[in-house]
Parts: structure tokens; sequence; C-alpha cells
């Protein structure tokens, strides 16, 4: 079984603590959903677990894996693929180009593929078929040849969903997929999830602003303030937990 | 490109040895120009050094072809290689640069080179280094015999470029380029890839380097010490498309052809290759190889558009 396990996960940023003592556990084959108010520390959690930073203290584990010990391209050796909150795609490449560049976890044999030898080609007609499977799955067949810089931001987000899919990961860390996405894309996209985690049975942590999205396609829910777990439990447990109204509505009075 | 490369081999046909060296002086900037931009192009990394890796792979067939007597074929390997391998090292160190202070730091390893062949002495400083008459296996070679082996070798080596770029490892490049973020978390490992890229780029000018000596006969500091080596390869990039192997192309002639159809005007050509880089800077920032694509694609259009206009008419 390959579980992550984050235990006491702390970071700071000079004086500025941006997580304390934070534990998260995404048990294999569930949709764990991650929430908190704005600057609740949901990014450099994700960011943790991707390497892109140390923490200070605190284990984080996938299976019998020490992810403290890896580099961020190794990260995805072990299955484990991430989106990005504010798009990071490769944007005057075609979309096709972006889902092969997620693919780079299977690139085989480099002088093979530098040389344009025929397994390599076949190899390559091969990725090209999954890429094209890849975005029927996440509907922009369509689009599949076209800059994406020049494409509509909820396609964007789709994009970047399905870089990562490239990977064939067992793990899929969601930044905010439909955020800025309309009610339409939203829902569209709260379909394609579920469907990513029970169709293909990937594992998915979702960090999401949307509540809709979160309590109808998530299982069990973390929620973060400051840094600091304040709750956790089902949708119905966390929609009545005063701990998570007075966050989210202690914000709203302040505003 | 296939009746591009036929136009070349027959060429030699129909023009004078001068023209034949001319265009040799063309296939030798091309290369090293390709050199340079699966770097600056295609991986994002700006060098204003890849002089240092020419006169390396100059100097590498020179001194072999002196002591060892090793003739061309040989030396452009050795040349290729040489330039490789300090490219690798290079590489390694200038891993945590970019941008700017990486176009210094290249400019750095452009001069130390440059001093080194100055001071050194199996360098032979400003008096030189003259290469035995270029031969393979005992065949001598000529202008057009010449002209030929850096016409095919260009042409290999475009080739190879052109495989890389299309290949997963190009992709990689440009994914390094374009996001380092998401180019690791698809499992990209930066500190190879920018490796590699330097390595291949050091290797291919290294070569133009070596046909460059064997194309002159003679090495000397005063030729390869100069750091405006360096930048005419990056104007050549520049100008011709950033990312594009037509670009290199279209660059590298710009480069010598431009001074040599100005010659009696000196000064001028300088100038106006410096009023030429701000224009595509300013007007094509892709480049030649974007704007004559562009041009390309609107006249095929207007062509296009009228023969349907054609058939319509006929229909009626």
């Amino acid at each position: 079984m390959a579980n992550l396990m984050a235990k006491g996960v702390s970071v700071h940023f000079g004086g500025v603590r941006a997580l304390s003592d934070v534990n998260v556990e995404v048990p294999e084959g569930s949709i764990i959903g991650l929430i908190g108010p704005n600057g609740a520390g949901k990014t450099t959690f994700f960011n943790c677990l991707s390497r892109f930073l140390s923490c200070d203290k605190g284990t984080i584990t996938y299976g019998d894996k020490d992810l403290r010990r890896c580099s961020p391209h190794n990260i995805v050796r072990l299955g484990i693929a991430r989106t990005f909150q504010n798009i990071n795609l490769f944007k005057t490449r075609t979309v096709l180009d972006n889902i092969l560049i997620g693919m780079h976890r299977h690139i085989g044999n480099l002088v093979s593929a530098t040389l344009s030898l025929p397994g390599a080609l076949r190899h390559e007609r091969s990725m090209r078929r999954r890429a094209e499977e890849i975005a029927e799955l996440l509907g922009m067949k369509t689009e599949i040849n076209e800059i994406v810089r020049n494409l509509p931001y909820g396609i964007q987000k789709r994009v970047e969903m399905g870089r990562a899919l490239a990977a064939e990961p067992q793990l899929l860390l969601l930044d905010e997929p439909v955020a800025g996405c309309n009610e339409e894309e939203t829902s569209e996209l709260c379909k394609i999830v579920y469907s990513i985690n029970h169709d293909q049975k990937i594992t998915i942590l979702l960090v999401e602003h949307d509540m809709s999205m979160v309590m109808s396609v998530c299982k069990y829910i973390y929620v973060l303030d400051f840094g600091k777990n304040i709750a956790e439990g089902t949708p119905a447990e966390i929609q009545s937990n005063p701990a998570v109204i007075e966050a989210y509505l202690g914000e709203q009075n302040a505003a | 490109m296939a009746g591009f490369f036929c136009l070349l081999l027959v060429l030699p046909l129909f023009i004078q040895g001068f023209y034949a060296s001319l265009l040799t002086m063309t296939f030798i900037y091309i290369i090293a120009a390709i050199g340079v931009n699966i770097l600056t192009g295609f991986t994002g990394l700006v060098t204003v050094g890849h002089g240092g890796f020419f006169a390396i792979g100059a100097y590498t067939t020179a001194l072999m072809g002196k002591y060892l007597g090793v003739s061309m074929l040989p030396g452009l390997f050795a040349g290729g290689i040489t330039a490789g391998v300090v490219g690798f090292l290079l590489g390694i160190i200038f891993l945590r640069l970019s941008g700017a202070f990486l176009a210094i730091g290249t400019l750095g390893f452009a001069f130390a080179i440059g001093s080194i062949l100055n001071n050194w002495s199996i360098f032979e400083g400003r008096e030189g280094i003259s290469l035995p008459h270029n031969s393979i296996a005992g065949l001598k070679f000529g202008d057009v015999g010449l002209y030929y082996f850096c016409a095919i070798t260009m042409i290999f080596l475009i080739l190879f470029a052109n495989s890389l770029i299309k290949s997963s490892v190009g992709r990689a490049f440009t994914a390094v380029r374009d996001s380092e973020r998401a180019a690791e978390s698809s499992g990209i490992n930066l500190r190879f890839y920018k490796t590699l890229s330097f390595t291949i780029s050091a290797a291919l000018t290294g070569m133009a380097g070596a046909l460059f000596a064997h194309h002159t006969n003679y090495v000397s500091s005063e030729t390869f010490g100069d750091s405006w080596l360096s930048v005419d390869f990056l104007v050549a990039v520049v100008v011709g498309g950033q990312a594009s192997l037509a670009g290199s192309i279209l660059g590298g002639a710009f480069v010598v052809l431009l001074p040599y159809y100005l010659s009696e005007y000196r000064d001028f050509a300088f100038i106006l290759k410096g009023v030429v880089l701000i224009l595509v800077l300013l007007f094509a920032p892709a480049g030649l190889s974007d704007l004559l694509g562009r041009l390309y694609r609107k006249i095929l259009g207007k062509i296009v558009r009228g023969q349907s206009d054609v058939s319509c008419n006929l229909r009626d």
C-alpha cells in the first residue's frame, strides 16, 4: 500500500512560520481535500511534497520512501505528479507537446531518441497515441495542436492536468484545479477529477477554494489555517465544525 | 530541405573557386550558429563565449596536424570531442548561472581562451600555427574539395540537430527554457539537461572551428582570441531566429556574406550589422526565419485563395 503520510511538517521563511506541525494522511485510492483560507499554507505544503521546498521538521513518506531524500525531478518517478495553481505550462508549445513533456518519465534510451532510431520513433508514436487519449479524456481533443498561449484559461487548466496525468502517476496533487473557472467549467472538471480517481484508480490530494467541488468530490478533508491543522473529517463534519466556520467567517468579518 | 541540400552539392559546378571558398566559410558559420542555437535558442541559456569552443576545435586539429600529422577527418572529430569535453565541464561550473550572469560568465570564458592562446607557448600566440595541406587518406583537397567536405559535414550536422530537437531530448531542452518548475515536476533533471545542452552545443561549435582551421590552413590568436567571434555567432542566432534551424542557416549566411559584400566600406558593414540586429529585435523578435515564414504563408494564402476563386468561377 502506497500511502502518503506527512507528519509534523514545519516550514518557516525567516521569522514567518508558514507551516507548523502539519499532519496529513492520504490513503491509496482516496480523494482527500485540503482547504483553508488564503495564506493558510496549502501551496507551501504542496511545495514540500514536490520538494521545491525543504521542510525544517517532520517526515513525509510515500509507501516506504522518504520524500525528503528525493530531488524534485525524482518525485515523479515515485509516481507522484502535481499541477500548479498559477498555471505553469510550456506556453509557446502545443497542447500535444505539453502532454509529451509530461511523459518524460518514460523517455527510454536517450541516444536512440536523439538519433531518431526506429525503436525511438515507434516509442514516440505510442507516446503520441497515449497523449491523444489523455487529451480526449480531458475533453480537449480538438485543441491538441493549438499553442497553449492562445487557449482560454479553462482549457489551460486542463492542459496542466493533462501534463501531470501523462506521467502516469499513482498519486496526483491538484493545486486549485478550478480556480478562476466559471461554473460550467467547474462542474466539468469535477466530473473529470472524479473519473480520474474512480476509473483510473489514481489517488488524489486536492487543494481547492471552491467548496462545492471539495464537498462533492472529497471523501475526507483536512483544514489548515495559519499553517496549522485546525480540523479534519468527512465533508458533513467539516461543514458543521465550529473552528472551520470561525476560520472562514472570521476572515469575512475582518474584511 | 532535400532540394536545398542537392543545390549545395551541384553548386561548385557553376561557381568559381573564390565563391566556393566564401560559401565554405558560410557553412562553417552555420554549423557554429546551430551549436549556439541549441544552447541559447532551444535551452534558453544565453552564451557570448562560443568563440572559445570554436578556438578549441581549431587548435585541436591544428596541433594534431602539426605534431601528429593527423588529417582532416580525425581532426574534425577530435576538435568536436575536445570542445565537447570542455563544454561539459563549463556546463557544470555554470549550472547555477542564468540570463545576463551566464552571458558574462561565458564571455569571461572566451577572454580566458584568448589569453591562453596568447601566452602559452605551445599555441604560438600571434605567430600562429600553419596546418599541413588538407588531405584525407593521402588525397589532397583543394577549394572545391573542402567545399564538399564542409557541405557534407554541415548537412549531417543539420540532420542530427533536426533529429535532436524533434526528439524527447529536444522537448526536454525547450521545457527547461520555458518553465524550470514545470520541467522538474515532469521529471526532467535540470542539471543533466543543461549540461547535455552545453556539451552538444560546444561540440558542434568546436567542429565548426576545426573546419575553419582547415579552411584558412592557419590559426593564430589574432583570429581566435577575438571576442567578436562569439558575438557574431550570437548575432547569427538572434537575427536568423532563435530555436529555429532555418534561422541558424539564414543567420550564419548573414554574418558571413554581409561583411563580404560591404567589404569596401569596412566600418559600414560593422554598423549595418548592429542596425539590422536592433531592427530585428524591435520588429521581428522571432528572427528572419519567422518573418520569411509568415511572408511565405501570406503569399501562399493569396495564391490558394486566387485559385479557389478561379475554381468557383469555373463552377459558375
